[in-house]
């Protein structure tokens, strides 16, 4: 190799290592995200009978995935085995987060079902038709489905896993407490924390009000970007220190929010239906963050209110 | 000196489109810059370059085409369907993403190459043949899959989102500051080969030889037919490549997704000062046409009450202004050709033919 020719090799190589520093490659989320799940778990609250004398099973479901997810139970009845070898099938299985995404280490014992306009409180709970009290031993097994982590609108079951939940009969723990059941470090947020969103939006609650049932929420973005931008929220649920998910789901894109202009701010209310003895509120707060349509779950803390 | 001019001005005709076109630009600009602040930031000017490098490299492969007097409206449908086609792929085949890539643009080549012997050797309109190619793509693309497949790929991540900083404006420390990505790298690279290619080889000149007269580009010995097929591979390549762009923008694929892209092609080439009836234009001219659009649309942003659908209101009366400018161009250089008078022998003492005389 000529010298001239070696001097160009060392130059080019020169130029091309000081034009690393200028390239910033993104992180690998992936690859630092992975969690250890250990799904979903039940545990029976009461055993009772039903108004029609079936047997009916009470229970509180725990999110134990290590990351913000919604669970539902499978289109199928649930197996009651009793301790004596019997078994008996149960056609009602109201077992789910109502569609909502509870937070890692959180317990819950109902949610809102129904429909939009005409909302029902639905406890998580079991029934066997014409099945008598299970002996001890008992135990419930529970197909179920759960997602994980971000609510990609364009991909909702990306992170999809079915499984089954085996739940013990023998003991009945009636007196547990909601919605934290193991509590992980920095998850619950203030109420008026800085959330920064889609196209660095900074979101923030600036007001909460309770009147009789309803709290209202104000929400105010704040663009500091160059674009009008919109940053969907959704109608955000609420879980009380009594377990329950308060609102009805409905894919967080699909409330309308106000645009915010480049360099402006823009506000908003959100309402949730909330009996007014509950308290101890954490609302679960999908927000549109990273790219359109893609939500990350915060928990933000409400108090008393 | 007069003649000097006119000479001049005779010779530099043919660039008058692509300065109307770079003039019209910086005016646009230069009007955002005075009236927004924001749009002095030079990242807003770099975001020109970032928001559609698929739109700017499928009009490249359309300026080919209609310098060779065709036209091809298969192209959104060709990247629709490579955005699909790759997300399926990278989903369920779990394929290597370079395999995926290198795929896409062989099936973007084969769909070029089909158009193009359509058009050529059976003589087919080019606007039927490629009608039934864009419908035949999409008609794939959702045969593929009704709905978006996002892609979850490492290297379509780092392709999209990896941020190449300008040396000077931005601080490598921190790593803030106005910077590119990697598919605006490619698109710049398309656009220099694509130049090259069209001015500086035996190819492109036959492109314009063809554009400008078909059968006299026969009479001449060209290679006509071999060239109108590596044409229209050439434009099926730009459109996966496109397809490619655009699935690493936006990680996912659609067939819904480029609806109506091969029409802005058609106008950013347009309005980039190319002929649509073939043989006079500049791949040069193009880019900015597709800048002029990018201007619009940011203009309108900034501007933050006017609806977004005045951004193809101003491309259809800029793409009608343009065509307008050619005809009527066109139609002047036709003129003496159609009503010349007979060469009168020069009269001694005339002083009218004074300037004429060399």
């Amino acid at each position: 190799m000529s010298r001239g020719r070696a001097a160009l090799a060392v130059l080019v190589g020169a130029v091309l290592a000081g034009a690393c520093e200028y390239v910033v490659v993104p992180p690998d989320d992936g690859a630092a995200a992975a969690v250890t799940s250990e799904g979903w778990a039940g545990v029976a609250t009461a055993i009772g009978t039903t108004d029609a004398g079936d047997l009916r099973i009470d229970l509180a479901i725990e999110n134990r995935t290590g990351d913000w997810s919604a669970m539902a139970a499978a289109e199928a009845p649930a197996r009651l085995a009793g301790g004596d070898g019997s078994t008996a099938s149960c056609d009602v299985v109201m077992v789910g987060t109502g569609g909502h995404r509870l937070a890692p280490g959180f317990r819950m014992r109902g949610f809102t079902g129904g429909t939009k306009t005409e909302p029902v409180i639905e406890p998580i709970r079991v029934e066997c038709a014409d099945a008598a009290p299970p002996p001890a031993g008992s135990k419930l097994a529970i197909d179920y489905t759960y997602v994980t982590g971000e609510y990609n609108y364009y991909d909702p079951e990306a992170t999809t896993t079915r499984t089954t939940m085996e739940v013990p009969l023998d003991e009945l723990l009636a007196d547990l407490t909601y919605p934290v059941a193991a509590p992980v470090d920095g998850l619950i947020q203030p109420a008026d924390s800085e959330i920064t969103a889609l196209n660095d939006v900074v979101l923030q609650m600036t007001g909460l009000e309770r009147a009789g049932t309803t709290l209202e929420a104000t929400w105010q973005t704040t663009n500091p970007g160059e674009y009008p931008t919109s940053v969907h929220i959704g109608e955000p649920p609420v879980i009380g220190s009594d377990g329950v998910i308060y609102g009805f789901y409905e894919s967080p894109d699909l409330a309308s929010v106000p645009i915010t202009p480049p360099g402006a701010t823009a506000e908003w209310p959100t309402e949730v239906d909330i009996p007014a003895e509950v308290t101890g509120l954490t609302m679960l707060l999908p927000v549109e963050s990273k790219k359109q349509r893609l939500f990350v779950s915060h928990a933000l803390d409400l108090g008393g209110t | 000196m007069i003649t000097s001019l006119r000479a001049r001005a005779v010779r530099y005709r043919r660039f008058a489109p692509l300065a109307a076109t770079i003039t019209l630009f910086c005016l646009a600009y230069a009007y955002g810059a005075v009236v927004y602040e924001g749009m002095r930031d030079p990242q807003v000017f770099l975001n020109l370059f970032r928001a559609s490098p698929f739109l700017l490299i499928s009009a490249i492969g359309m300026t080919f085409v209609i310098l060779s007097g065709g036209i091809d409206l298969s192209v959104g449908g060709v990247v629709a369907l490579t955005t699909v086609a790759s997300a399926a792929l990278l989903r369920s085949g779990g394929m290597d993403p370079w395999l995926v890539m290198a795929l896409m643009i062989v099936m973007g080549a084969v769909f070029g190459v089909t158009m193009g012997f359509f058009i050529t050797y059976l003589r087919v309109q080019p606007f039927i043949a490629t009608l039934a190619g864009m419908w035949v793509a999409r008609g794939l693309s959702f045969w593929i899959s009704d709905d978006a497949i996002p892609i979850d790929s490492r290297l379509y991540t780092v392709l999209g989102q990896t941020k190449i900083l300008i040396p000077g404006l931005a601080d490598p420390v921190t790593k803030i500051g106005p910077f590119i990505s990697i598919p605006v790298v490619t698109e710049l690279v398309v656009l220099l080969v694509a130049i090259f290619v069209a001015q500086y080889t035996r190819f492109g000149r036959t492109v314009y030889a063809i554009g400008g007269n078909e059968q006299s580009a026969r009479l001449m010995g060209l290679p006509v037919n071999r060239t109108k097929m590596l044409v229209y591979t050439i434009n099926g390549l730009c459109s996966a490549l496109a397809g490619i762009a655009l699935s690493v923008d936006v990680s996912s694929g659609h067939g819904l997704y480029a609806t109506g892209l091969e029409l802005t092609a058609i106008g950013a080439v347009v309005i980039g000062g190319t002929l649509l009836t073939g043989g006079v234009g500049y791949v040069v001219g193009t880019l900015f046409g597709v800048l002029i659009i990018g201007v619009i649309q940011t203009l309108i942003q900034f501007n933050g009450q006017l609806s977004s659908w005045w951004t193809p209101i101003v491309v259809g009366a800029l793409t009608l202004a343009f065509i307008g400018i050619q005809s009527a161009l066109a139609a002047r250089k036709a003129r003496p050709t159609a009503g010349r008078r007979m060469p009168q022998p020069a009269r001694l003492g005339d002083p009218t033919l004074q300037e004429d005389v060399p």
